[in-house]
């Protein structure tokens, strides 16, 4: 919201108030009224003043930002979860939790923006080989939690783990807040599932010349999906998959393609999907696929269980800077005007820890961090 | 005057002054939400094992108070600030506060409360746009000794040599120097 002085001349004229009056009763000057009219915000208890004597709720006083400051594209839902008005709020709701965090970030900053000039599937290839070539990935090899992470930072997004409530219904969702691309992830996604979502986000957040503020349009969509399954799943990854099993009876397919997910800690259903779209005649049950899928799961940990399990504070500052490490910087620089709780919030706390002890660990590592940079040039 | 006490300076204060809330010369309230965290926080079940036998001894600000118009016109003039942007002069950054922190704020200003945090930039916030007075845990402390509703002894003394074993935040040393001159006894705590 904006302050909107002026309102004040509007209400005082309606409710018969002389501003001389107003500033009389408020105990303040006819300047200090002027200034309020003219822009500065009045101090909260004259504020609230404000309020009583005209008898008006503050919002009278304020305007909503008409430039959008935080969007919430429409996002992938999970499964057959239908994206719902309540599924929206509750996200731009928690996305509106950063607002004064990025508000407050006074970054400039280079970021890549992927440009196409048709979005085919030989362009989702294209971009998704430049970009596991920026990671320095051989062409058979699946990405990895440490690439993917690398991924996101060198694409500046912002990754948030958050643990989403019941009703958004997603692995992980895109926002720009501020001009920052932001990428929130449920902790409770399991490590299978994770990637492909987190990659189509990050796709989504580097299409930055795409008007996005509402709604994706399909072929938006689906370029974003074709890239993200690129940069999962290589085509010579693909092929080695597929060599390995075509000839084999299901069972023992069934047996190596399990082996592949436990080793690479991927899902079998994008992975069948691109065996399906790189050799049209291989043959395999969906629905077999996704009960594997469901085995497996329970083998694999939650992100939540992967990165954040320890009840340390130390672990988890240490989890977090190395998996958004472009976020914790911009906490850290504005840990001092965030309450303890507001930290807790932002960090997605759980209440295993404590957020006092959390910024303890953080303003260390800071310190740590800043006299290992002056050891390195001798300061 | 009455004084808010948020999370912190009650888990300071209760074993001293387990009456705190409940017997009203000791003038202190403090909001559902605080005690809901006090016994809801995890990481506090090992920090404070002892909290759970004061469950009786904290008692919130009622339903009908917390949604007395005042508190409700307090909470909106609150959250509109916030999201205006509000720099904080100390920091020169925003004032980003949370949603229990917001209603903390509002409880202490429509009750025309002081408040009692150990959160710099609550108290910030508290005393720039509301000019609330911060008392400080060991402060309040030291109210309550000269207003006689305390006696200081050797059991009090092992609580508040506790604050520094659970990592409590430095009190402020006009406190702690009246701290010695009300008891007679030298300063243990952080």
């Amino acid at each position: 919201m904006l302050w909107n002085g002026f309102a004040i001349k509007r209400v005082a004229k309606d409710k018969k108030v002389s501003l001389a009056s107003l500033a009389t009763q408020i105990g303040v000057s006819r300047q200090t009224v002027n200034d309020w009219i003219n822009g500065q915000i009045p101090k909260g208890n004259h504020l609230l003043a404000l309020c009583r004597l005209l008898r008006e709720k503050p919002e009278a006083f304020f305007k909503e930002n008409e430039a959008v400051s935080i969007s919430v594209p429409a996002h992938r839902k999970r499964k057959s979860a239908k994206m719902n008005p309540e599924m929206r709020r509750q996200s731009l709701q928690m996305a509106k939790e950063y607002d004064l965090l990025f508000k407050g970030a006074q970054q400039s900053e280079v970021v890549p923006v992927i440009r196409v000039t048709e979005r085919t599937m030989e362009n989702a290839v294209r971009i998704a080989n430049s970009l596991r070539f920026q990671l320095g990935l051989s062409a058979d090899r699946v990405i990895d939690l440490r690439h993917l992470l690398e991924l996101l930072d060198l694409l500046g997004i912002f990754l948030i783990f958050r643990k989403f409530p019941n009703s958004i219904k997603s692995y992980a969702f895109y926002s720009k807040i501020y001009g920052h691309r932001v990428v929130f992830v449920n902790t409770d996604t399991n490590l299978l599932d994770l990637f492909f979502p987190l990659l189509h986000e990050a796709i989504h957040a580097t299409r930055d010349e795409v008007d996005n503020h509402e709604e994706y349009e399909e072929e938006e969509e689906e370029f974003c999906d074709n890239t993200a399954s690129f940069i999962q799943f290589p085509e010579n990854y693909v092929e080695n998959v597929h060599d390995t099993i075509k000839d084999l009876p299901i069972e023992k397919q069934i047996e190596k393609l399990k082996a592949f997910s436990q080793k690479y800690q991927h899902s079998l259903y994008g992975l069948v999907k691109r065996i399906k779209g790189q050799f049209p005649d291989f043959e395999i049950s969906e629905k077999l696929i996704c009960k594997i899928d469901t085995l497996g799961r329970k083998q694999i940990p939650s992100l939540s269980a992967r990165l954040f399990s320890s009840t340390d504070p130390r672990d988890f500052v240490d989890a977090m800077f190395k998996a958004s490490p472009k976020f914790m910087k911009l906490v850290s620089a504005q840990a001092d005007s965030l309450t303890d709780r507001k930290l807790g919030e932002l960090l997605g706390l759980a209440s295993g820890l404590d957020a006092r002890e959390v910024r303890a660990f953080i303003e260390k590592k800071l310190r740590l961090d800043k006299g290992e940079l002056a050891n390195a040039y001798n300061m | 005057m009455r004084t808010i006490c948020d999370t912190g300076s009650i888990m300071m204060l209760v074993r001293i002054a387990p009456d705190m809330f409940t017997d009203s010369r000791f003038g202190c309230a403090t909001i559902p939400e605080v005690r809901e965290e006090i016994f809801q926080t995890q990481r506090f079940k090992s920090k404070y094992p002892w909290r759970t036998q004061y469950k009786k001894n904290i008692v919130p600000l009622s339903t009908t108070e917390m949604q007395s118009a005042e508190f409700v016109q307090s909470f909106d003039v609150i959250i509109s600030l916030l999201s205006a942007g509000i720099i904080n002069g100390r920091t020169s950054k925003f004032f980003n506060l949370s949603h229990v922190d917001q209603k903390v704020a509002a409880g202490t200003i429509a009750n025309n409360c002081r408040v009692s945090t150990v959160d710099k930039e609550l108290a910030d916030f508290l005393s720039q746009e509301f000019s609330t007075k911060n008392v400080s845990p060991l402060g309040l402390l030291n109210i309550w000794l000269q207003e006689r509703l305390l006696t200081w002894n050797q059991e009090m003394h092992l609580f508040l040599q506790d604050w520094s074993t659970c990592n409590e935040p430095a009190q402020p040393k006009k406190d702690v120097w009246e701290f010695e001159k009300n008891t007679n006894h030298p300063y243990e705590g952080p």
